[in-house]
């Protein structure tokens, strides 16, 4: 499975589950249309710090990256690509 | 079970040393609500204040458990519960914030006043109509030129009296998103800022406390902490600081009261019999122990979680909730093991209940961690 | 007799007066139900209010009718009421014995010397109150003569007019379906109350006769359109009342009625109908509540709608509730509690509830037109919106969404779509799709509470 078809799936199960994994446009504006509120967006990052490893707390963070499934995929690849941090 | 080093030792020492004579008057403070300014100068040279912060800006470089093992010194030594919570609302208001979101320009400039004690640091983030939901927050902060326009008013901002630098919290997206927040760094002499008349409260008497109003403050964008739209990522980010500085200083305080409590109870009789050895008294020192225990292993074991770059949201409530219930359990209890004593000002024991009662509200309240807890659990 | 029952019953009326399931009662034969009510009433002491205990009937009919005669006050309490709520009721309005549908009666104890006063009161009928006890509500008999005149003419109901009925007895609904029907010598279809929820009943009972005019809430057509084939040429007055019209409803009412003009009426019970407006199926906007009727006045007071009646009752029976009635300018009006705006064009829409408004996240939010929002999608043909208490926000907001049958919505369109018609606030912190019937209370709405109470 794709890191983007992961993301995709763990936001589908955690924020709307009454929806396929394959109806989430990569591009649908999650927090503009209130799939993932405030509280959400500390679950995705936990999330996300947690199955890939990120320093999420060295990285200057801002919910832009949450955006969307495909914003977060290019999170995780650009935080992936600095590496882990100390 | 964590193994400290002797260099932590020492520094705990300092500190407790420290608390032990900022202390000393008190009973006398806590009655008239006044700020220890000489505490403060004492605390201002002893570095405590940049514990946490880099070496190139005035700090001690110290990693988060040392932080929170020497300031459980202090809380242990120092009978003036307002004192700590001060120092640490100075601490993680301004300057964790700077350190982890702050660019290297804001850093140069604030840091060093911050780890120095120079510029007493708060933060502004409730509102009258708000309450804890930052989310409703109605501070605007509008994009005007190369300034932000600040507009609105807070209330129960810690320190504020005596601040110099504010980080206000404000709205500059859509009310309700999770980007509709910014932090900003404002200093207090910017024209518009209005710095409200120090507030009576129950307890922490001794940190003072004001509202801010803020009309048409003009905060230019670099001083934008953290990407615009971040700040409820900053503010998560200096809460989980706040719980664990702010609430491991009242575990030293609990350890503190424990240990009157049972000294007391060893020695005063009654019928012949020490009191500690009627189960009702003995039954009280062990629920205090319990709470002792509970509360470190909970702020510890977060703080290790957190380190290790662990998600700790649900743990952070969990500890908020935890040690602030136990901390005025043990408050309390102690009002009972002392008996009159306990129940007259001047003992100092009194105070500690309308002082604990503090921790269930500032930071959340318990019925906010427990929600929080709830929506991490992915319950509504 | 006839003197008893002029101006009740048409005196020239022949044929059927009333159907009701399958079996057609005559003006001759409802005559003689009256007389035997009458015989009974007559055995009670004179002009001492009396309570019903019926469910609608023919029978029952008849015993409004000879309380009606008499001139006698009554208390019409809704049906399913509790025991001691109706015990509650009857003091208040000081019944002196209960009357069922089969003439049997049962002495109160009331005592005679508290009887409020009643001059002039013919129906008293009941609104929910916020305390759990309704309010009674005293209506007079020259608001409802003039009433049933409005009625007659606005929907021309005269001698032979086929009106169906579904509201339960007990509504001021009647006084348009059943009273003024009668009155007319028209002929009047009564829908079983007992089963106002089964669609194949309801269209039985609906081609009984070639119903001309009827009058009912949205949760009506839904039922008979559920089952019903053809289409009902007879009809030329659609009413639809009492719970916002979804648009998707509305758009296939010509399919069914073709020569219907459709209307939506907005009143209430203190006041009985006050605006009136063309529903204009073709609008996927919410239905407005248009203007109001002759002889009624309205005013504004911080968007809540204020209305001033020919038919009101100007009261509650209890005068120690006051809140909604208030005296402006030395006349009194009702506060109806529903926020409206007036178009350029000087139609009023509803804007939901004044108490259906909650915080979230300090911003206010009125619930309903959230629900406004979400009936507006193709794919939506319920939608409840409740606001569930939250420490943090206030009030979050959880929508509870029927699927148009065929199709399957999901959160993501469903919350886009609000998006683009709401603040951000307003988007419901959570969407639930559900195959079930909203539960509905004894009036046709939606329970709410009970909906909550589940999800709580």
């Amino acid at each position: 499975m794709s890191r983007i078809d992961e993301i995709t799936r763990y936001i589908v199960a955690e924020f709307a589950p009454d929806i396929r994994a394959d109806e989430l446009d990569a591009d649908y504006d999650l927090l503009d249309n209130g799939v993932v509120d405030s509280l959400g967006l500390l679950r995705l990052i936990g999330w996300l710090g947690e199955r890939y490893d990120l320093p999420v707390d060295d990285i200057d963070l801002a919910p832009e990256q949450f955006r969307s499934v495909r914003a977060v995929d290019a999170f995780v690849e650009s935080a992936l690509v600095k590496g882990p941090a100390l | 079970m964590i193994k400290w080093t002797d260099e932590q030792r020492t520094l705990r020492a300092a500190a407790a040393e420290l608390g032990a004579v900022v202390g000393k008057d008190h009973l006398e403070r806590d009655a008239t609500g006044t700020f220890s300014e000489q505490g403060w100068a004492l605390v201002r040279e002893s570095g405590l204040l940049g514990l946490p912060f880099g070496a190139e800006y005035g700090g001690l470089d110290a990693d988060l458990l040392t932080t929170m093992y020497v300031l459980e010194g202090l809380g242990e030594s120092c009978r003036d519960g307002g004192f700590p919570f001060s120092v640490t609302t100075h601490v993680v208001s301004t300057g964790v914030p700077l350190q982890r979101f702050g660019s290297d320009e804001l850093k140069q400039r604030y840091l060093p006043g911050v780890c120095s004690g120079s510029a007493i640091g708060a933060h502004a983030i409730s509102e009258p109509d708000a309450g804890s939901d930052m989310m409703a927050m109605r501070t605007t902060a509008v994009l005007d030129g190369d300034d932000y326009v600040l507009s609105g008013s807070k209330s129960f901002v810690s320190n504020g009296p005596i601040a110099d630098t504010f980080m206000v919290y404000a709205r500059t997206g859509k009310s309700g998103a999770p980007d509709a927040i910014t932090t900003f760094l404002v200093e207090r002499d910017s024209p518009g800022l209005h710095v409200g008349q120090p507030m009576g409260k129950m307890g922490l008497k001794t940190s003072p406390l004001s509202e801010l109003f803020l009309d048409g403050v003009r905060v230019p964008t670099s001083r934008v902490v953290g990407k615009v739209g971040a700040g409820f990522l900053v503010l998560d980010h200096v809460m989980k600081w706040e719980i664990l500085l702010s609430f491991v200083v009242n575990l030293g305080e609990m350890e503190h009261r424990l240990a009157e409590c049972v000294r007391h109870a060893r020695s005063r009789k009654q019928f012949g019999r020490p009191i500690g050895s009627y189960q009702s008294v003995s039954n009280k020192l062990v629920d205090m122990r319990i709470g002792v225990e509970t509360s470190r292993k909970w702020l510890y074991d977060t703080a290790e979680k957190l380190v290790a770059r662990k998600a700790v949201t649900t743990d952070i409530a969990i500890t908020k909730l935890v040690v602030s219930e136990a901390n005025v359990a043990s408050a309390l209890a102690a009002v009972q093991v002392f008996g009159g004593y306990g129940y007259m000002t001047e003992y100092g024991v009194e105070k500690d209940v309308r002082n604990a009662v503090a921790g269930t509200i500032y930071s959340g309240t318990t019925e906010i961690q427990r929600q929080r807890v709830a929506a991490m659990m992915g319950l509504g | 007799m006839g003197d008893h029952l002029s101006g009740l019953i048409d005196s020239h009326a022949k044929g059927t007066a009333v159907s009701f399931n399958g079996a057609d009662v005559s003006y001759r034969e409802l005559r003689a139900l009256v007389a035997d009510a009458l015989r009974v009433l007559d055995g009670l002491p004179a002009g001492r209010p009396v309570a019903l205990h019926v469910r609608k009937s023919p029978e029952s009919v008849a015993l409004v009718l000879a309380c009606w005669a008499q001139r006698r006050p009554f208390l019409l309490p809704p049906a399913d009421l509790g025991t001691d709520a109706r015990a509650a009721l009857y003091r208040q309005a000081g019944c002196g014995h209960v009357l069922h549908a089969d003439l049997t009666t049962v002495d109160t104890g009331e005592p005679a010397d508290e009887v409020p006063e009643l001059d002039g009161v013919g129906p008293m009928l009941t609104t929910s109150g916020s305390t759990g006890l309704p309010k009674v509500v005293p209506l007079p008999h020259d608001g409802i003569d003039r009433f049933t005149d409005w009625a007659a003419g606005a929907f021309g109901i005269t001698g032979g007019s086929v009106v169906f009925n579904y509201a339960p007895l007990n509504f001021d609904l009647c006084l348009l379906d059943i009273w003024t029907t009668l009155r007319r010598g028209g002929h009047v279809v009564l829908a079983d109350q007992e089963r106002a929820v089964d669609a194949r009943y309801l269209l039985r009972a609906f081609t009984h006769a070639r119903v001309e005019v009827v009058q009912a809430v949205p949760l009506f057509y839904r039922r008979l359109l559920e089952v019903a084939d053809g289409p009902f040429p007879d009809v030329r007055e659609l009413v639809h009342t009492g719970d916002a019209m979804p648009p998707a409803l509305l758009a296939r009412l010509p399919e069914f009625f073709p020569n219907a003009r459709l209307r939506n009426v907005y009143g209430c019970t203190e006041t009985n109908d006050s605006l009136i407006h063309d529903s204009d199926p073709t609008s996927a906007d919410p239905v407005p509540i248009g203007r109001p009727i002759d002889g009624v006045q309205v005013r504004l007071d911080g968007g809540e709608l204020l209305v001033r009646t020919p038919f009101q009752a100007g009261r509650y029976l209890d005068t120690a509730i006051a809140d909604k009635w208030v005296e402006v300018d030395g006349e009194t009006w009702l506060r109806t509690g529903d926020l409206v705006r007036q178009d350029a064009d000087g139609v009023f829409h509803l804007d939901g509830r004044a108490d259906y408004q909650v915080k979230v996240r300090g911003v206010r939010t009125n619930v309903q037109q959230v629900e406004q929002a979400l009936q507006s999608h193709a794919e939506v043909a319920d939608v409840v919106v409740l606001a569930v208490p939250d420490d943090e926000a206030g009030y979050r907001l959880h929508a509870v969404v029927r699927a148009v049958d065929g199709t399957r919505p999901n959160s993501l369109t469903l919350r886009s779509h609000c998006a683009r018609l709401l603040p951000r606030t307003a988007v419901p912190s959570s969407l639930e799709l559900t195959a079930d019937e909203f539960p509905r209370t004894t009036t046709g709405k939606v329970d709410r509470k009970k909906l909550l109470a589940e999800r709580v």
